[in-house]
């Protein structure tokens, strides 16, 4: 089992996470840590940057949908950058990548708020 | 010859004859007439006394040459020698000069023709030089005699100018010293003839003190060399002239105690006498000063070399370290207390007198990897070879009392001016407490792991802890467990000897531990206390046996030393742990209680962690199992088959659930979920989504229906985003096999296999469950012929990870492939070996299986 890193970034209002490992339930916990810390200061999008992911399970699939749930309430944005076909998959299942916004590469996303989410 | 010499013949014609041969006589010869008057003094008598024959003759002998003190003695000798006896002796006569001269005398009569005495002749040698030198021998012989008795001057001093004054005739001596602040001489000592007065010149000696350059020994001091003062009454620089004028006491010489330059001390002697300097006796007496000197030296070293000696003795004494030295033939010559005492000798004097090989053989010496260790590599004989040896430890065992000690030995060779190897030191460092507490870690860190195991069989894990225990803890180690009835059960007897390990076992069953006994197991248990046994006397067996054969076994265990530990969780004891030294001898000491009691204490943690794991595992499975149907129903021309598995060790409760049930229109229901997380907070979910299912299964037939009312069921009853996924299976049997329809919310889609060996995911997917008030959910209809088959699974089954590890998708689709023909409960087991197969790192999350088959 790979300990899970995260590479956090930020420039011109646009929090970057980025992940690389298996997010799970042993690791959802301190990711959603770092999470509120990062939302605290309002930043108006946060994307998470799934490329570096080999494994999720469900626990790391509600991660992703109560920061983007927060979001909306806070009207904020949140993105993810789509991760490999294992991950891809599980939310593929959930139908879930209708249902947040969800970009092959970050270069797509600007504070701007261009390919807002429907 | 004699009494041709009498004074009848004085006027013979052959008187010239006489004369002229008694002159060539090599001796003084003198007659004198019966009052002593000289009537015949030849040459040599002139040479000796100094008188001419012209002046002597006629005149009294007592005059010529003897001294007034002297009278007494000689008219004694004079008597006799008129009444016709004859006196041969040394003795002092006076010369006209004044001066002594020592003579051998032979005195005899003389005789008139009639046998009457008629005076006397004396035939004297002049051995006054002999004398001197032999009186100078003796005082010689006297210092060397003083010297070579004594430990220091102080006491030598005393004894060497008695042996001067006496042998050269001088009465008084004292011997000087430089005084401590260095600026100053006094007076250490002085010896006078008793036939003197001279205690107060002895006083004033002894309370003064002299500057360089006053008085005689200041004189000797300052110019280093010898010094002579014909009179010291008359001389300007001698302070005590006055005191020495009352006693008598005049010529006098003095003589430095030198060593190289420097002046040690200075040694004085006087004479009664007027005395005029003697460079022979300066000469003797400065050859004498130096040898005090050199004598002064050595003692000195001696001392300090003694000092030093016992100084480093004393520090050896106090030590902790055993310290001996050795010879270079390896003799010991030295060992300080620690070293006896560490090798069990009563005295340092015992163990020197016992040889190193005899001293080596009471103990079995081995290497810290326990092998043999042989006494030739030992580094003090690698000292003696002049090599500076390595450390090394060695553990001393002591066959008879079983008692083990660790050694680091360190020896280092001291060399002599030469370069040869003079002594071998050898510093025994007595590491055995480090030891056992290394030993007692490495043991216990050993254990450890053993122990944290506890949780899969405590039993076991108490098992291996005995075995663990042998042969380092104990020569046999049995764990007993408290029963329900509170008698003791062996569970486990550990031994070095497995032919003993029967004996012991056997011991066990034909004796079983008297619960009430006073000792022992029993009591420990009663007590919760430990025992320690550090000797077992025969008497403790003969008590302890119920009968003879008992106590022939007893005696045949060889029982030396026992320990017997209570393994006690939470203020019970559960079980005792006794460990036993037999064979091998060794003894337990208070060390090994507190090891003993700390290993109990760790097992009886572990085991009762256990236990509380147990349980709560237990608790685990109870509710998960009434989050699961007791039993699949029997849907008529259908197979079912179902499976769950927890992740890890399953005591957590899982979130995965599954359900099969007949709804009111005559369908089936076949439902697998999966709600994200674990634990009671799932639990509650899996509860709630269950329920909800079943409750809208009997008002609704249309599977998206049910799930859009669970959806809104969650976002009512939940605020907290626990969704969960669903694949909802609605089951219409029909006489070709059965209609599904099927909705997935969120949910891995289920599979068809079809009996030619088809594998085709069937439904469509659907939004997760419990996020969304707006859900897309589909409802898909698949058919299923004789021998189709639907598998519905939780992502566990098919959990993927970038390093492929996994069963995975493709897995599973292989996987039914090869199992077309088999019965629904046999795809099941398969799917779940399968998942379990792919080793420890599988399943992290809970698994749920269910596969519905059309017979065939």
């Amino acid at each position: 089992m790979t300990q899970l890193e995260l590479k956090i970034e930020s420039r011109d209002g646009v929090v970057l996470m980025a992940f690389s490992g298996e997010l799970d339930l042993a690791e959802a916990a301190r990711v959603e840590q770092r999470l509120l810390e990062i939302e605290a200061a309002r930043p108006p999008l946060v994307v998470l940057d799934l490329r570096g992911l080999t494994f999720i399970d469900s626990s790391g699939l509600r991660l992703v949908i109560e920061a983007d749930q927060r979001a909306r309430r806070d009207d904020r944005r949140m993105a993810l950058v789509r991760g490999p076909e294992q991950v891809r998959r599980i939310f593929a299942i959930a139908l879930l990548d209708t249902r947040l916004q969800m970009v092959e590469d970050p270069a797509e996303l600007s504070a701007a708020g261009d390919g807002a989410p429907p | 010859m004699v009494d041709t010499l009498g004074p009848s013949y004085p006027a013979t014609q052959d008187a010239s004859f006489e004369a002229s041969v008694l002159d060539q006589v090599d001796a003084a010869v003198i007659a004198a007439d019966r009052s002593g008057l000289v009537t015949r003094w030849n040459r040599h008598a002139e040479k000796v006394f100094g008188w001419t024959g012209e002046e002597a003759i006629g005149r009294s002998i007592l005059d010529l040459v003897v001294s007034p003190s002297d009278l007494p003695a000689i008219n004694e000798i004079m008597d006799q020698v008129l009444a016709g006896a004859v006196w041969e002796g040394e003795m002092a006569l006076l010369r006209k000069d004044g001066s002594r001269v020592v003579c051998h005398v032979n005195d005899a009569p003389i005789h008139d023709g009639v046998g009457a005495v008629v005076g006397a002749v004396s035939v004297s040698v002049d051995v006054t030089e002999a004398k001197e030198a032999e009186h100078r021998l003796a005082a010689r012989t006297s210092v060397t005699r003083a010297l070579a008795e004594a430990d220091a001057l102080a006491g030598a001093a005393s004894n060497l100018l008695q042996g001067v004054c006496e042998n050269l005739g001088w009465p008084l001596g004292s011997l000087w010293a430089v005084a401590p602040e260095g600026d100053v001489i006094r007076c250490v000592d002085v010896w006078y003839d008793r036939s003197m007065d001279a205690a107060e010149f002895e006083a004033f000696t002894r309370s003064v003190a002299f500057e360089p350059g006053v008085g005689l020994p200041g004189r000797v001091w300052a110019s280093g060399r010898p010094a002579w003062i014909p009179d010291v009454v008359q001389d300007r620089n001698f302070p005590r002239g006055a005191i020495a004028a009352i006693v008598g006491l005049h010529g006098a010489f003095g003589f430095p105690i030198v060593l190289g330059d420097e002046v040690l001390g200075i040694i004085e002697f006087f004479s009664g006498e007027v005395k005029e300097p003697d460079e022979d006796l300066l000469a003797m007496m400065a050859v004498i000063g130096s040898q005090i000197g050199q004598f002064m030296e050595r003692k000195e070293a001696e001392e300090e070399l003694r000092r030093s000696r016992d100084q480093l003795q004393a520090i050896f004494q106090s030590v902790a370290e055993g310290i001996t030295v050795q010879d270079p033939t390896g003799r010991l010559i030295y060992a300080n207390d620690a070293a006896a005492r560490q090798t069990g000798f009563a005295s340092v004097e015992e163990f020197l007198a016992t040889p190193l090989s005899g001293i080596m053989q009471r103990f079995e010496l081995t290497d810290e990897s326990g092998a043999p260790f042989s006494f030739q590599r030992l580094p003090g004989r690698q000292a003696l070879r002049g090599e500076t040896p390595e450390d090394v430890v060695v553990r001393f065992r002591d066959p008879d009392t079983g008692e083990e000690r660790w050694a680091q030995l360190r020896a280092t060779p001291v060399f002599d001016s030469s370069g040869k190897v003079q002594f071998a030191v050898n510093i025994f460092h007595d590491v055995s407490d480090r030891k056992r507490r290394d030993e007692a870690q490495r043991f216990l860190a050993e254990a450890g792991p053993i122990l944290s195991a506890a949780a899969t069989d405590l039993e076991a894990t108490l098992a291996r802890v005995a075995e663990l225990a042998v042969p380092w803890l104990a020569d046999w180690c049995a764990i007993e467990m408290v029963q329900d009835d509170g008698t003791l059960r062996t569970l486990k007897v550990a031994h070095v000897d497995p032919d003993k390990l029967a004996l012991a076992e056997d011991w066990g069953r034909r004796y079983p531990p008297d619960p009430s006994s006073p000792r022992g197991a029993a009591n420990v248990v009663r007590t919760g206390r430990s025992e320690i046994y550090e000797d077992i006397p025969d008497a403790l067996l003969v008590q302890a046996a119920v009968d003879q054969e008992h106590l022939e076994i007893l005696r045949g265990l060889q029982l030396r030393s026992v320990i017997t530990v209570p393994l006690t969780a939470r203020g019970r004891v559960f079980g005792v742990m006794t460990l036993v030294f037999a064979e091998s001898g060794r003894r337990y000491g208070p060390a090994d209680l507190a090891l003993a009691e700390d290993l109990a204490r760790r097992a009886a943690l572990a085991v009762d962690n256990a236990r509380i794991y147990q349980e709560r595992d237990h608790i685990a499975r109870t509710l998960q199992r009434s989050l699961l149907p007791p039993r699949l129903p029997d849907i008529p021309g259908m197979e079912i088959a179902g499976r769950y598995r927890a992740a890890g060790a399953g005591n957590d409760v899982g979130g995965d659930f599954y359900d099969a049930f007949e709804a009111v229109d005559g369908s089936w229901v076949v439902v697998i979920g999966d709600v994200c997380g674990k634990g009671p907070e799932a639990a509650a979910v899996t509860g709630l989504a269950r329920h909800t299912i079943r409750a809208a299964a009997m008002r609704e037939r249309k599977p998206s229906e049910i799930l859009t009312t669970l959806n809104d069921a969650l976002l009512q009853q939940r605020s907290d985003h626990m969704f969960c996924t669903v694949a909802y299976v609605r089951v219409r049997p029909n006489p070709g096999g059965a209609r599904l329809t099927i909705c997935c919310g969120g949910h891995p889609l289920p599979v068809v296999l079809r009996a030619d060996g088809t594998v085709l995911a069937a439904g469509s997917p659907g939004t997760l469950l419990g996020i969304f008030p707006d859900p897309e959910l589909v409802d898909r209809t698949v058919d299923l012929g004789p021998g189709d088959a639907l598998v519905l699974f939780t992502d566990g089954v098919i959990e993927e990870h970038g390093d492929g590890e996994m069963f995975g998708r493709d897995g599973m689709t292989d996987l039914l492939r090869e199992s077309v023909g088999r019965k629904a409960e046999e795809i099941a087991e398969a799917i779940e070996q399968a998942v379990v197969a792919f080793g420890p790192a599988a399943p992290r999350d809970d698994i749920a299986i269910v596969v519905l088959r059309v017979e065939t």
